[in-house]
C-alpha cells in the first residue's frame, strides 16, 4: 500500500489493494478475440511458478504465439477471464503482442491487409 | 505476425461448424465464450441460490494465409439473443458469411437482421448446398430475405475446402470492393461448382 506523504497511516483506515487488473485493452491495441499473443521467446519458469494459477496456464500456453480465443480454449477459461488475465500480461510486458497492422484503419478497410488475404485465399480455391 | 477474422453467422445446423472444419488447418475448437447472468437455459450455480448462469459455445478454426498471416474463422453462437456478444464476435472482423439453409430460410433470419441493422462489417450470403444441388433459384432467396442488391449472395456446398475458400474469398473480394472502390467488383449472384 502506497502511503502518501501527510496521510499518516490510522488505524481506522481501512487498507486496500489496487486489483493488478484495470479495465481490459492496453489502449493502443485492443484485445480482440483473434489478437495473436506470446511469451516472444523469454518464458521465464521463475516468474510462472509465482503467477496465480490460471494466469500461469495462460503464460505457459502462450509459449508458442497463439490467439486470445485459442488460449481460452486451451486454459479451459471462459473468453472475458482469459482476456482480463492476458491484458494483465500484456501490461507488464510478461506478454507482447503480434500486430502489424496500422492501429488507425479497420481490418475491413485495410486494403494491404485484404490483398494479402485474397493471394493467400486464391491458392486454397 | 498479424492476424484477421471472418464471423461464419446462420441459424442452427445451417453447416457453419461443418464450414469451418472443411477449411481449418486445426480441429474446429469450441471454447465457451461468455457467461451471463440473464438467461433462460438455467445452470443452477449452487442449490441454494437463486442466480443462475449460462454459458455459451462457439466454434472457431485457423488458416494460414501466408507466412505472416493468420486467418482465424469464427462460427456465431446460434441463438439471436446472444447478440450483445455477436457485438464482440465481429469487432475487428474484416467481414461475415452468412449461412442459409433453404430448406428452413427463416433460421437465418435473426443472422440477416443482425448484420444488416447492427454490424459495420461487410457480410454476404451464402446459400449451403447440402447435397450440391440447388432447390432454388437464388433470385428467390433474394426476394425471401428481402436481401438488399449490394449484398452479394451466393451459393457453395461447405464441406469442401475448396468451396468454402472461394466463399470466404468472397467476402474478401466484396470488403475490398468497398475499402478500395474499382472496376473488379460487381458479382451479385455467383455460384460455386
Amino acid at each position: 500500500m502506497a502511503t502518501h506523504p501527510g496521510y499518516a497511516r490510522h488505524w481506522k483506515v481501512r487498507p486496500y489493494m489496487r486489483a493488478a487488473s484495470g479495465r481490459v485493452g492496453t489502449g493502443r491495441r485492443p484485445l480482440l478475440i483473434h489478437t495473436l499473443v506470446s511469451t516472444g521467446g523469454r518464458f521465464d519458469p521463475m516468474l510462472a511458478a509465482t503467477l496465480a494459477p490460471a494466469t500461469r496456464r495462460l503464460y505457459e500456453a502462450a509459449r508458442t504465439m497463439c490467439s486470445v480465443a485459442e488460449l481460452s480454449a486451451h486454459c479451459g477459461l471462459s473468453l472475458g477471464v482469459t482476456r482480463v488475465l492476458v491484458s494483465d500480461l500484456l501490461k507488464t510486458n510478461e506478454l507482447i503482442l503480434h500486430d502489424d497492422r496500422p492501429t488507425d484503419v479497420r481490418p475491413s478497410n485495410d486494403v494491404a491487409l485484404l490483398e494479402r488475404l485474397r493471394a493467400g485465399l486464391r491458392k486454397l480455391t | 505476425m498479424t492476424s484477421a477474422k471472418i464471423v461464419i453467422a446462420g441459424g442452427f445446423g445451417v453447416g457453419k461448424t461443418t464450414a469451418v472444419g472443411a477449411i481449418s488447418e486445426i480441429p474446429p475448437i469450441r471454447t465457451e465464450s461468455w457467461m451471463t447472468a440473464a438467461a433462460t437455459q438455467i445452470d443452477k450455480l449452487d442449490p441454494g441460490t437463486e442466480k443462475t448462469t449460462t454459458t455459451v459455445a462457439m466454434d472457431f478454426g485457423r488458416v494460414t494465409v501466408d507466412d505472416s498471416l493468420v486467418l482465424y474463422l469464427f462460427g456465431t453462437p446460434g441463438q439471436p439473443r446472444f447478440w450483445p456478444m455477436w457485438d464482440d464476435l465481429v469487432r475487428g472482423a474484416v467481414g461475415a458469411l452468412v449461412l442459409v439453409d433453404t430448406r428452413n430460410l427463416e433460421s437465418s433470419f435473426p443472422a440477416v437482421n443482425y448484420f444488416e441493422n447492427d454490424a459495420q462489417v461487410p457480410w454476404l450470403v451464402c446459400v449451403n448446398l447440402f447435397d450440391g444441388v440447388t432447390l432454388h433459384r437464388l433470385a428467390d432467396v433474394r426476394a425471401a430475405l428481402s436481401l438488399p442488391a449490394h449484398i452479394p449472395l451466393i451459393a457453395t456446398d461447405v464441406r469442401h475446402r475448396r468451396n468454402v475458400a472461394q466463399a470466404l474469398l468472397a467476402v474478401v473480394d466484396h470488403a475490398y470492393a468497398k475499402a478500395a472502390p474499382g472496376p473488379d467488383s460487381s458479382y451479385q449472384e455467383v455460384q460455386f461448382a
